[in-house]
């Protein structure tokens, strides 16, 4: 809530005018109505400037700005090349007309290359520079993993030396560390995304040991990234969703942890990292792209990692595929981890299994989840080896306190809003026929001790 | 230290006292925050409760924003995890989004006088709540659109606004 001193007491002749009706909106101050401008898409937000005298530089002070497609709502029409000049032309019209001043946050994603707008890329990355951004996302969304756009957009991080650049955002650009630029620019970031960011491996061992503040780092898609060493004393939360070999070897502070587990013949737990190198987990995600296999149920059994992994809570693992009898993995999982209170489910298959009863399920014999309290399985379709699981851990877990299902659908990748009529008729159907899998077959089986919800 | 919870009385422009405990609008209103910390010396050796004025909101809004503070800020009300801002699972829903969008869900001129409200009681979660309603009545609306609803009275002349237009022609 900034004041901007050169407004502070425009109100005009329209303040004395409406001065009796309180409510109004041209009471408010122009600090406020920034502050409401800003919450406008880009396009909303320069249409106001047309409404009154007064209105006319209000969005140029906006403090977030976001120049993206939705916000832009250009037309879709033409060949790709002619909108993107579109783009650059929106892009060019916004960054010289807005003030530049104290434009905390920018977000920019448009489908720019860089062999045709590096002048509209460069004038985006000075305007950021220049107007002290802390919070910047800047994606090439064309680029996004295609050979023939050229080479991608090196990030020019040097230009923010000396700024306040906190939060990053980068995607389908590169970000290389020459030897005659140092990484200053990137030195007081706390929180680091990057999809398909070309950045090899060396590079990315100077970035990490430049951000010292770091405390989030996200990894998508970065194909060159091939081995990680993780050192790092600040970083709490690590999301890597492609495959990298990490090595953790001093990590104290990660509290979440999320990563895509491609090894399947060994506890999980152990790929995350042995040996106390994650003391201060607690929220663990498991993103599989094919079921762990049965195979690892007599490896699994006995092991014991709660000397390690004594904090970690939650467990959620998010299942790519159907799982049918490997399902049992999720118990010795379980067992594996004796401290975990909450275990979610994730799943993203679209239609009802097959008929329950070809599943051979091997369940561990004597063991008890004495800690957990709360199962949620969610994108519910109805699969059988769900409700196995689900029965299993009912009998299993005496101190159980809910369980929810959540038969909406999940979807791998948010960002393609293209959601038509059609899916969620289809998706209606499935919903239906999951609660009804569930209402008949599950209810009966849970104790009146635990909270059943059903969504 | 008293051992039981120690509330406030906020005093409304039109004089309608409500109360409110210290804790929780201490958390919610930096400017009551402020204002709690001025009067506390004062305070000590009397065993009054404090009366705050809030000279520039009415009882009805202020009624409202405590509703909305007692939500937001009493921390035995308030369910679920704290803002998750990662690694939302698929699915997860803030508690109170529903409380939220029913709460602003109300005619412009009440939802004016609560922004107005939270600016001066810098209440930045219900004025970043309240402004973005705000904001949501003016996106996707025409110049004229926006004028009727708000009563704007528009004071460009028509060489100014074919400069506005002109400026910013690919918004129009």
């Amino acid at each position: 809530m900034a004041r901007c001193p050169q407004f502070e007491h425009s109100g005009g002749p329209l303040k004395a005018l409406r001065a009796e009706a309180h409510g109004h909106i041209s009471l408010l101050p122009d600090d406020i109505l920034i502050g409401i401008i800003s919450w406008l898409p880009i396009r909303d937000a320069v249409v106001t400037g047309a409404v009154s005298k007064r209105w006319r530089n209000l969005w140029k002070y906006v403090p977030s700005l976001r120049l993206t497609r939705q916000c832009i709502k250009l037309k879709d029409e033409g060949p790709r090349s002619e909108q993107a000049a579109r783009f650059a032309g929106v892009v060019r019209s916004v960054l010289c007309h807005h003030g530049g001043v104290g434009v905390k946050r920018l977000f920019f994603a448009l489908p720019l290359t860089c062999c045709c707008h590096t002048a509209e890329l460069d004038q985006v990355m000075e305007f950021a520079a220049a107007a002290g951004t802390s919070i910047l996302g800047f994606l090439l969304t064309n680029n996004r993993c295609s050979e023939h756009a050229g080479p991608p957009y090196n990030f020019p991080h040097w230009q923010f030396a000396g700024s306040h650049l906190q939060r990053l955002m980068l995607c389908g650009v590169s970000l290389t560390v020459a030897p005659q630029r140092n990484l200053e620019g990137l030195a007081r970031l706390t929180y680091l995304n990057l999809t398909c960011v070309a950045v090899d491996d060396g590079s990315f061992a100077s970035i990490l040991s430049t951000c010292g503040a770091l405390t989030a780092l996200c990894l998508q898609e970065c194909q060159q990234l091939v081995r990680m060493n993780m050192s790092h004393t600040r970083l709490r939360l690590l999301d890597v969703g492609h495959r990298v070999d990490i090595k953790y070897s001093h990590t104290p502070a990660i509290v979440k942890l999320k990563i895509l587990l491609c090894i399947a013949d060994e506890c999980p737990l152990d790929c995350v990292g042995g040996a106390g190198a994650l003391p201060s987990l607690e929220q663990l995600f498991l993103e599989f792209p094919s079921p762990l296999h049965a195979a690892t149920c007599t490896q699994l059994q006995g092991v014991q990692h709660n000397r390690w992994f004594g904090g970690l809570n939650r467990i959620v693992l998010l299942l790519k595929t159907a799982w049918k009898e490997h399902i049992s993995s999720v118990a010795y999982l379980l067992i594996a981890a004796p401290s975990v209170k909450e275990l979610r489910v994730e799943t993203y298959s679209d239609l009802p299994g097959p008929p329950p009863d070809n599943l051979m399920i091997q369940w561990p014999e004597r063991c008890s989840m004495e800690k957990l309290q709360s199962i949620i399985i969610g994108g519910f379709s109805g699969e059988p080896e769900l409700m196995e699981l689900t029965f299993f851990l009912l009998q299993r877990s005496p101190a159980l306190q809910t369980l929810a299902i959540d038969t909406h659908r999940r979807h791998l990748q948010t960002g393609s809003d293209s959601g038509c009529n059609r899916e969620e008729a289809e998706d209606h159907v499935r919903c239906y026929y999951a609660r009804g899998v569930a209402w008949t077959n599950l209810v009966p089986k849970i104790p009146s001790t635990v909270k059943f919800t059903i969504l | 230290m008293a051992s039981e919870k120690k509330v406030v009385f906020l005093r409304s422009s039109d004089g309608e006292a409500f109360e409110v405990s210290e804790e929780v609008i201490s958390a919610a209103s930096v400017t009551i925050k402020g204002m709690i910390d001025e009067e506390s010396p004062s305070r000590a050796d009397t065993a009054a409760t404090t009366t705050l004025a809030i000279p520039n909101v009415t009882a009805a809004t202020l009624s409202r924003v405590l509703h909305y503070v007692n939500k937001h800020f009493d921390a035995a009300a308030v369910v679920g995890r704290p803002d998750d801002y990662i690694f939302c699972a698929p699915g997860d829903e803030h508690p109170l989004a529903r409380f939220d969008d029913d709460f602003v869900d109300v005619d412009n001129d009440t939802l004016i006088d609560l922004v107005h409200a939270a600016e001066y009681l810098h209440i930045k979660k219900l004025f970043d709540l309240t402004c973005k309603a705000v904001a949501d009545k003016l996106k996707g609306r025409t110049i004229d659109q926006i004028r009727e609803t708000f009563g704007i009275v528009n004071d460009y002349t028509v060489e100014e606004e074919v400069e506005v237009y002109r400026e910013n022609s690919w918004a129009f």
